[in-house]
């Protein structure tokens, strides 16, 4: 990208996720700097609360600006192309799991949760016999349970099912 | 306590059957995750943080320390047999250590790695043993300003060398500074950025971020490609011992290795990895034959093994006697000793002379154990690599649920481990490291803190910091540093700088 004799815009070399990012830091500098002027700011004598978050919402958003000029100018070289030919769903999907699963988990309990989110991890890695795949969440999710609750006495959620 | 005197009551410490056990524990787990590809030692450690709360302070650090150094000894094994570091310490070995696996050399390579590091780790815990307490003791001096200079000195080394965009480290460090400003005030108690949840008055929960930025994000950025099962060396490995030829040429390598990854290792952000490219690069710059490093030379194995076991026992000088982390997982073994009430630095010797002493001499225990264990069960370790990808991803996230859970039974961490997993996924996606981040989340409360009561103390005058000798030269080899960062022939040689 660097020292290309006709630079292709912005649009072109594809950064503007990561121009998003940028922008995204310098409004959080900029909310923290909005935030700390909540507290006490104090002077150099004698700093008060807000003073270190003021000066690092400050370095945040002065910083991003810097990074969103470097990307629009060429300077900083994007990253962006590492998104060609993934499986992101795949990445979505484990996510939204987990956040599902850590929603859920006091309610319906440590072995029923850890047995649906195992078994549907396991099914979206590789799509294997069901049978396999049930025998090895069973396996894992009371596994885990013994190791963890009953040998290491961890306190894990018991849920609706009660033990 | 002289040092005679501490290393006798170190050994008296570490070998009790408790620690032992710890020890071993932690050496065989930094192994598994040394081996393992999608667990790096850092979130092994993470992960192993709250369980720690069940030991005592000694067990648990040097349980955890035993993870770190054990690692080392791990990756080389997959470098070695697979072509595929287990950890970033041991790229360079892939460089020599596979070429010499292909011609049938696996052995002596695999040896002469444990030996080199066996070497290595046993000198640097030497060097650890005679300069720590001479650290510790230089380090009494220190007030805030030293504190405050320091620390902010070690950032910049650790935003400046991390591989990437300088720029995004600045904005990763300035970042977790910034989440390390939520809860207490630490001088007035006020609460900042809490917005009424008490749970966040002391902080957010650091192992939750480390353990979803380090472990988690590795997961999500491994299942987005199709992975094969690796192609692992089926030749039995034989005649494991190195030649004689093999140990007289590798020799003054492990030494050399061992001298740079030692002294290296101490400085503040350089961590395990940078040394190995050096001691690589300075073999084969004095190498009679340079143009037959990366055909499999076992001197170029011997001597970045050695480097990076070395900067281990390099690493923990900093931690023990002035409270400072050289590298991330460093950072964590603080985390560790404060979860315990402990409070790392120059009193450390003085007023936890069992944890000083205790690792310190665990560590020639752990070296052993590592040179017994590599050796004769590396067909087991290499057995580990066949887990099959759809069933070792999910058992590492459930690993990480538990982990995470287990530190204060509140699923509300999990929900906080998944986001940071997320943000660490695109972080990696954008050329952003989170090691600056963590290291700054880990540092922040100090760093604050020493700030402000430097202002307190020279009454506003900024320009006071430079009075104070010790400060000063910390500051101005910061700003060096900085303006290194703008000149055109260091920038070339930032960007070749490995990431952790």
């Amino acid at each position: 990208m660097r020292g290309d004799q006709s630079k292709p815009s912005a649009a072109k070399r594809g950064i503007f996720p990561e121009f998003l990012g940028g922008l995204i830091l310098a409004l959080f500098g900029s909310l923290v700097i909005l935030e700390s002027r909540k507290l006490a700011l104090g002077d150099l004598r004698a700093p008060g609360p807000a003073f270190f978050p003021f000066l690092l919402g400050c370095l945040l958003t002065i910083v991003s600006l810097i990074l969103l000029v470097g990307l629009s100018l060429g300077k900083v070289e994007s990253k962006c192309g590492q998104w060609k030919g993934v499986h992101w769903q795949k990445v979505i999907l484990s996510f939204a799991s987990l956040l599902v699963y850590s929603l859920t988990l006091e309610s319906i309990g440590y072995i029923l949760g850890t047995f649906l989110l195992s078994g549907f991890l396991f099914f979206l890695m590789e799509k294997r016999g069901i049978l396999l795949l049930f025998g090895v969440s069973v396996l894992v999710s009371l596994g885990f349970y013994v190791l963890f609750k009953q040998i290491l006495f961890i306190q894990l959620p018991q849920g609706i099912i009660p033990f | 306590m002289d040092i005679f005197q501490g290393l006798i009551y170190g050994f008296s410490v570490s070998l009790q059957l408790s620690n032992l056990f710890a020890c071993l524990l932690g050496v065989v787990l930094g192994t598994v995750v040394g081996v393992l590809p999608g667990l790096g030692p850092v979130a092994a450690i993470a992960l192993l943080l709250p369980i720690t709360l069940k030991m005592s302070t000694v067990a648990s650090i040097i349980m955890l320390a035993g993870v770190f150094y054990g690692a080392m000894y791990g990756g080389s094994i997959t470098s070695i047999l697979v072509n595929i570091p287990g950890e970033s310490a041991s790229v360079v070995t892939c460089l020599d250590g596979y070429p010499m696996a292909q011609k049938g050399r696996a052995g002596p390579a695999l040896a002469i790695s444990a030996i080199g590091s066996f070497v290595a780790g046993t000198l640097s815990i030497l060097g650890l043993t005679f300069l720590g307490p001479l650290l510790a003791k230089f380090a009494l001096k220190f007030g805030a300003p030293e504190f405050f200079s320091l620390i902010l000195f070690g950032l910049t080394m650790i935003a400046y060398l991390t591989s990437g965009s300088w720029i995004k480290a600045v904005l990763m460090a300035a970042l977790g500074l910034t989440l390390r400003t939520v809860g207490a005030d630490p001088i007035e108690g006020t609460p900042r950025f809490t917005y009424g949840f008490t749970s966040i008055m002391d902080g957010i929960e650091i192992t939750a971020i480390v353990i979803g930025l380090f472990a988690i994000s590795e997961v999500f950025f491994n299942i987005e490609r199709t992975l094969q099962n690796r192609e692992i060396l089926s030749a039995p490995i034989t005649g494991l011992w190195p030649t004689r030829q093999d140990l007289r040429v590798s020799a003054a390598p492990i030494g050399r290795g061992s001298l740079i990854g030692f002294f290296l290792g101490i400085i503040p952000g350089i961590g395990p990895v940078i040394p190995t490219f050096i001691s690589y690069g300075v073999e084969k710059r004095i190498s009679r034959h340079p143009e037959r490093f990366g055909t499999g030379m076992i001197e170029a194995v011997a001597a970045p093994e050695a480097a990076n076991n070395a900067a281990t026992g390099g690493s923990l000088i900093p931690l023990f006697s002035l409270g400072i982390p050289a590298n991330l997982v460093m950072a964590l073994l603080i985390s560790a000793l404060m979860l315990h009430g402990v409070q790392p630095g120059p009193l450390l010797m003085r007023d936890h002379p069992e944890v000083f002493w205790g690792v310190i001499t665990s560590m020639y225990t752990g070296n052993v154990f590592l040179l017994i264990l590599n050796l004769p069960l590396v067909g087991i370790w290499v057995k580990i690599l066949k887990i099959p990808y759809f069933l070792l991803f999910p058992l590492i996230i459930l690993l990480c649920v538990i982990g995470v859970y287990s530190v204060n039974s509140n699923p509300m961490d999990i929900v906080v481990m998944t986001l940071f997993g997320g943000i660490g996924y695109f972080m990696r996606k954008f050329g952003y490291e989170a090691a600056p981040m963590v290291l700054a989340l880990v540092l922040g409360g100090i760093l604050e803190l020493t700030f402000r009561q430097s202002l307190i103390f020279f009454r506003g005058d900024l320009t006071l910091f430079f009075s104070r000798p010790i400060a000063a030269i910390f500051l101005i080899a910061a700003f060096l540093v900085i303006l290194s960062a703008f000149l055109p022939g260091l920038k070339r040689i930032r960007s070749q700088v490995p990431g952790e």
